[in-house]
């Protein structure tokens, strides 16, 4: 009873800044909208349309792939990273750990501004390539575009992803990794039957961060994804404030939202399976 | 309140307004919490919360009684006018709660929820929206007596009106909707908004995140004599043709000051929907923009005060309207702002610069060529293409 009581303050203000305005949210999705105006209702039809039309499916198709590519950029990213940190330079572990985790302090919005700074028409890369007589005209696919919403992204989600890789790493005694290489197994084969398995709960939570972080964005598409760049995050978004169509940004989320549940555990399935 | 900015070549400083049209994607997710928290405001105060009161235009010339209480604006960022008012409403006894917001969408939905509003600022394409769902309290001029100081053409504005032809909006602050581009790299401006779409303007273009003006001005470019009202078929025409003009662009940006920030990293070269203040924004960073009108594409905007009808302190709310259009206040809420002033007695308070900053033709001359249009489409006509319609078209054409 008392442990149940410890959680009361998480449970309550997850109760009520999140669990409610979700149920909200929820009734508002099957509410209907004519014009501006939102009447209550019990309409499905919003979800109908989140997922028959076939704008929204290509957009919702165009979200997972991001979302995945992005999430598996910054899971290669991290894992290596959160390896050599705790293996190969044990002692200084602390400090990479630490330098990951400062680029953290930069921001989200400065980051992403940044970025358009280094792959912009007269940014750093394009400069570089030019001066180096590599290209003739800037290279115009760096930025606005699909590429530059994933590095962008990724960017940003490698030292989230590292957080929870980092920490199952350091569960992994070094004395297996000498046991396999004794018993004959190869780099790949020690990594594939000791490591991998061994740290999956720490990749799952860090594919999971990055999958649902990137797949839910809005603002990075918006900022470098240029005219073809619409992630669903934005249609909701639009939703919500220019056609003012609440009930379908609702129904929309809630799709997403769905997916974003399903895609993670297909992918700790598949990875669960392929490992074992 | 906006930062000060310095228009280039004029010397004056204009303070610039965040921008009011279009979607500031930020704040996005700001809105989709804040409706929850909106509804459940709502649904636990109930619809006796709200000390609504339909007051009556019928009755004119009331004596101004003394005026006390709360007042409840809302609206865009900076109307409320700040600091300016403040001595006033000390003087009255008044506490002005101000509640920001990126689109007039909002005042729409927190009327239609019944929660009190007793002033609202709106842009003049929802004012149409706002009438005909019966949120907007018909105004007794004779309480506004600045309104008859208002220019000629915002006098007598339909979407001022509400379907008896009463007066619903005074119109506090206007501007037009210029071309801007970098003059290093667009030595002409095209002739018809359809050359945008032509391959010489490849990867040299940026979007405002607009849903209905692009898809308006292609429509009356493409001949469509009233284009916020078109049918499915003509709106599949329409983004067809604006599709290739979309997609000669690198981006579609959130903002005004996005759009300059393209202009000035040399990423674009022109912005088809700009504002005068962009030119400001770059020359502090030293680039020198330009604006220009591409025939059919310079529709003008205006944003009008208004009495809800959820008002709760009405003699505060005609009050504080009459005081904001005095010249003084509208000269200044005007110059913070970058916009133009709509009392006809403010134009001669403003500073040079800010007097050359928009055509005063516009809203002096009936006849000038440009209008201050409802480009938003109508909600009620079934022959029309809805607003969900268009915003889908919008976002198609963003895949």
């Amino acid at each position: 009873m008392r442990r149940l009581g410890l959680l009361a303050p998480t449970s309550l203000y997850l109760v009520i800044f999140f669990g409610v305005p979700l149920l909200i949210l929820l009734a508002m999705s099957v509410f209907r909208t004519n014009g501006f105006e939102v009447t209550p209702a019990f309409d499905l039809s919003n979800y109908g349309l989140a997922l028959g039309d076939p704008l929204y499916r290509h957009v919702l198709v165009n979200t997972v792939i991001v979302g995945l590519i992005t999430a598996a950029i910054t899971l290669l990213m991290a894992w290596p990273l959160c390896y050599i940190a705790t293996f190969v330079f044990p002692r200084h572990r602390e400090t990479l750990f630490f330098l990951v985790l400062l680029s953290l302090f930069g921001g989200y919005l400065v980051r992403i501004y940044a970025w358009r700074t280094i792959l912009g028409n007269e940014g750093i890369v394009n400069q570089t390539l030019m001066a180096l007589g590599l290209i003739d005209e800037p290279l115009t696919f760096l930025l606005n575009s699909r590429f530059a919403v994933i590095v962008t992204l990724a960017n940003f989600l490698v030292p989230l992803a590292v957080l929870p890789i980092f920490s199952s790493m350091q569960n992994l005694r070094p004395e297996l990794l000498e046991a396999a290489r004794d018993l004959g197994a190869g780099r790949w084969r020690m990594h594939r039957t000791v490591t991998l398995p061994l740290t999956l709960p720490g990749l799952r939570t860090g594919f999971a961060f990055a999958f649902v972080l990137a797949a839910g964005d809005y603002v990075t598409p918006s900022l470098v994804g240029g005219t073809s760049g619409l992630m669903i995050g934005n249609v909701v978004a639009s939703q919500f404030t220019l056609a003012m169509n609440w009930p379908f940004g609702a129904a929309l989320a809630f799709v997403l939202m769905a997916v974003v549940v399903l895609m993670y555990v297909l992918i700790t399935t598949i990875t669960r399976l392929a490992l074992r | 309140m906006g930062e000060s900015r310095t228009a280039p070549g004029r010397g004056g400083t204009v303070r610039y307004r965040p921008r009011r049209r279009g979607f500031t994607t930020v704040r996005a997710g700001v809105i989709t919490v804040s409706i929850c928290l909106v509804l459940a405001g709502c649904s636990s105060a109930g619809p006796s919360a709200t000390t609504s009161t339909s007051p009556d235009a019928s009755e004119p010339g009331a004596t101004t009684p003394a005026l006390g209480g709360t007042i409840n604006w809302m609206g865009f960022e900076g109307e409320d006018g700040g600091d300016l008012p403040k001595a006033w409403l000390a003087e009255n006894n008044l506490t002005l709660k101000v509640t920001s917001t990126p689109q007039s969408d909002m005042v729409i939905a927190q009327a239609k929820l019944g929660n009190v509003i007793d002033v609202a600022s709106v842009n003049n394409g929802y004012l149409p929206v706002l009438a005909k769902a019966g949120l907007l309290t018909p105004l007794d001029l004779s309480r506004i007596p600045n309104a008859a100081d208002l220019f000629q053409v915002l006098k007598d504005v339909d979407w001022a009106k509400d379907s008896q032809g009463r007066i619903v909006a005074i119109p506090m602050l206007w501007g037009d909707g210029p071309t801007v581009y970098n003059p290093e790299k667009v030595s002409q401006l095209p002739t018809s908004p359809l050359q945008l779409a032509d391959p010489e303007w490849k990867g040299r273009l940026v979007w405002l995140d607009d849903p209905y003006y692009p898809l308006w001005v292609f429509a009356g470019a493409l001949g469509y004599s009233e284009p916020s009202c078109l049918t499915q078929e003509e709106l599949a025409k329409v983004g067809e043709a604006l599709r290739p003009a979309i997609k000669n662009g690198v981006a579609i940006a959130g903002s005004f000051g996005e759009l300059a920030d393209y202009l000035v990293r040399g990423d674009a070269d022109l912005s088809p929907q700009g504002w005068e203040a962009m030119l400001g924004m770059a020359s502090e960073k030293g680039v020198t923009l330009k604006y220009g009108t591409i025939p059919g594409m310079n529709a003008g905007w205006s944003d009008s005060y208004v009495i809800p009808t959820t008002v709760a302190n009405i003699d505060a709310a005609y009050a504080f309207i009459d005081y904001m259009l005095s010249p003084e206040i509208n000269a200044q809420l005007a110059t913070n702002l970058a916009s133009g002033v709509s009392n006809e007695k403010a134009y001669p308070l403003l500073s040079p610069d800010m007097q050359q900053l928009y055509d005063y033709t516009i809203v002096r001359d009936p006849s000038s060529p440009v209008k201050i249009p409802v480009y938003v489409p109508p909600t009620d006509n079934p022959a029309c293409a809805s607003p969900a319609d268009w915003a889908k078209m919008w976002s198609s054409l963003k895949v």
